[in-house]
């Protein structure tokens, strides 16, 4: 464990030092914590929101039904955003560490796969969690400064709640584990971040179908929903680490 | 006893054979030139022997432990200096080599004191403090020797350590290369600077996917070309050339103005004989000077003779 904790080191001194990757990585979160401030604020002021029919926000009123959609479009974009940011710090950290002809002296040293591979998905994991929860609890905080117990309840549901606390971690894994295998075949740290994105398709998918009324994230759902983001960060945490070898880096990688 | 030690080593990449039936044994202390063009493999080998890349088959023994067996052992035992230096641009001198220090298993206080120790020793201390983006060339490459030695390895794998060096930069690794060589140490070298391997190396092994030749320079130069006498004559030489051109142990000779150019199986033992016979023929000799083929030219032969040779595909 103590090497993890060495390359994890070496990796945040390294981030810092990198003005454009802080910039990329801080500023999703903060404004995502920052914009819903001023939209629960005009929520009541004639909004078109109110023209979206989300069949879960039946019974409120024109004012709360308003806070409820845009408080509701924000809470999911915090489930992306587990996508977005370790996506980000990976292309840099994998792919960054490729260009410069790092790997092959780190791969000599008698660091196990695992240290390694663990430092890395660390690397792009562990910010990603903690911003994503910092940004995703300024939002809770702001809907409950903002907007009536009702509208909170509304929006920050069991399902919601499930889905923020034990799916975003899933899925900032399947994130790192998709760009480690993007990065296996790509020399580009844009390409790569490009390429990710389709890794964030499936989930927008789950998030309109959730707004356009075709089904509802109730604790059952949200607990499915974990249920097979365990299984699929399982399955690409495993093809990851079999890209992860001494021998593919040095031979099969681009 | 030997210090890397390999058996008919062969590693294939689809069809392409890239190292075939390396058979070698490295005594250990010495410094062992592993001479071959581009693509030749040799970096393949290097990767091999270092428990990055695995055999496609035969076996390998690096500082006693067993290639595949011991793979961790290995790589805790060797340092090495790969072709690009490979160092984060970003951290300073001091961060990346404290960084691999510890990736070396070292406790932290014994890793601060080893960089500290190789900074100094590398005249890169009055920097350490400073990104290595900034590096020039030569201090890059004197960082990343001394990442390549923190943890004291008995055996170390140089890939072209004055590649792209100013001549004093060239110097400073050539002469730290000594110092380790005089410290008892294994050094595998590649590279293609043949005068430098010729001034580091004990043992030369010209590599072009398989072993060519392996020996010791002066062994490989007498082995190729024999040894060589040059004999300054008063007058034109060419009176002389068909008298030593008779003599029994003379391989070759040629006349240029005053100078009798003799190549000779061995001018130790062969050249009082020469200068007799020449005296007595009547020449009158101002100087007898051994002379040598240079690494070079024994190279440039080798790799032209396999050059002949088809290309080794399965």
């Amino acid at each position: 464990m103590r090497k993890v904790l060495v390359i994890l080191r070496k990796e945040f001194l390294d981030m810092l030092q990198q003005r454009t990757l802080l910039y990329t990585i801080l500023l999703p979160p903060l404004l995502f914590a920052v914009i819903p401030l001023i939209f629960l604020q005009r929520g009541g002021n004639g909004s078109n929101a109110s023209a979206l029919h989300v069949p879960s926000l039946q019974g409120l009123t024109v004012h709360e039904y308003t806070q409820a959609v845009v408080g509701t479009l924000f809470s999911n974009i915090y489930i992306l955003l587990s996508m977005i940011v370790p996506s980000t710090i990976a292309a840099y950290s994998i792919i960054g560490e490729k260009n410069n002809h790092t790997l092959e002296p780190l791969l000599a040293t008698p660091v196990r796969r695992w240290q390694l591979l663990a430092g890395k998905i660390l690397t792009a994991w562990l910010p990603a969690v903690l911003l994503t929860w910092a940004s995703g609890g300024l939002f809770i905080a702001e809907l409950a400064t903002f907007t009536d117990a009702n509208v909170v309840s509304h929006v920050v549901t069991g399902g919601w709640l499930i889905l923020f606390l034990a799916g975003t971690p899933l899925l900032g894994l399947i994130a790192v584990s998709v760009m480690t295998a993007i990065s296996s075949r790509v020399n580009d740290t844009r390409t790569a971040q490009q390429l990710s994105v389709w890794a964030v398709v499936p989930v927008i998918g789950i998030i309109l179908g959730e707004l356009s009324g075709q089904f509802e994230l109730t604790v059952l759902a949200a607990i499915i929903a974990c249920l097979v983001l365990i299984l699929v960060a399982i399955l690409l945490a495993w093809g990851a680490a079999q890209l992860f070898q001494r021998e593919a880096i040095l031979t099969r990688w681009k | 006893m030997n210090a890397i030690e390999t058996s008919q080593l062969t590693r294939t990449f689809g069809s392409l054979v890239a190292v075939d039936d390396l058979s070698l044994a490295i005594p250990e202390g010495t410094v062992f030139g592993f001479l071959g063009p581009n693509g030749a493999g040799k970096t393949t080998t290097v990767r091999m022997l270092s428990a990055l890349i695995a055999p496609t088959r035969g076996s390998a023994t690096v500082a006693g432990y067993r290639l595949g067996e011991n793979n961790e052992a290995i790589r805790q035992s060797i340092g090495i200096l790969t072709e690009t230096p490979g160092l984060y641009d970003r951290l300073s001198a001091w961060q990346n080599l404290l960084f691999f220090a510890q990736m070396y298993d070292l406790p932290v206080k014994r890793a601060s004191s080893q960089v500290e120790r190789y900074l100094r020793l590398l005249d890169l201390w009055e920097r350490r403090n400073d990104k290595v983006g900034g590096f020039s060339k030569g201090m890059r490459q004197k960082l990343a020797i001394a990442r390549a030695l923190l943890h004291e390895p008995t055996v170390i794998f140089l890939d072209e350590p004055t590649a792209g060096l100013d001549p004093e930069a060239a110097r400073v690794v050539l002469d730290f290369v000594k110092q380790l060589r005089a410290e008892g140490r294994t050094i595998f070298l590649t590279t293609h600077n043949l005068p430098e391997a010729d001034e580091l190396c004990d043992l030369i092994g010209v590599f072009r996917s398989r072993l060519l030749r392996l020996g010791t320079p002066a062994n490989m130069r007498a082995g190729m070309f024999g040894t060589g006498t040059q004999v300054r004559v008063v007058g034109d030489a060419a009176r002389w050339i068909e008298t030593v051109r008779a003599l029994p142990f003379v391989r070759d000779a040629s006349a240029s103005e005053s100078l009798l150019s003799i190549s000779l199986d061995d001018s130790d033992e062969q050249n009082p004989a020469l200068v007799r016979s020449l005296v007595e023929a009547g020449a009158d000799i101002r100087a007898v000077e051994p002379t040598s083929h240079s690494l070079e030219e024994v190279y440039l032969e080798l790799v032209e003779q396999a050059r002949g040779a088809a290309p080794i595909s399965h």
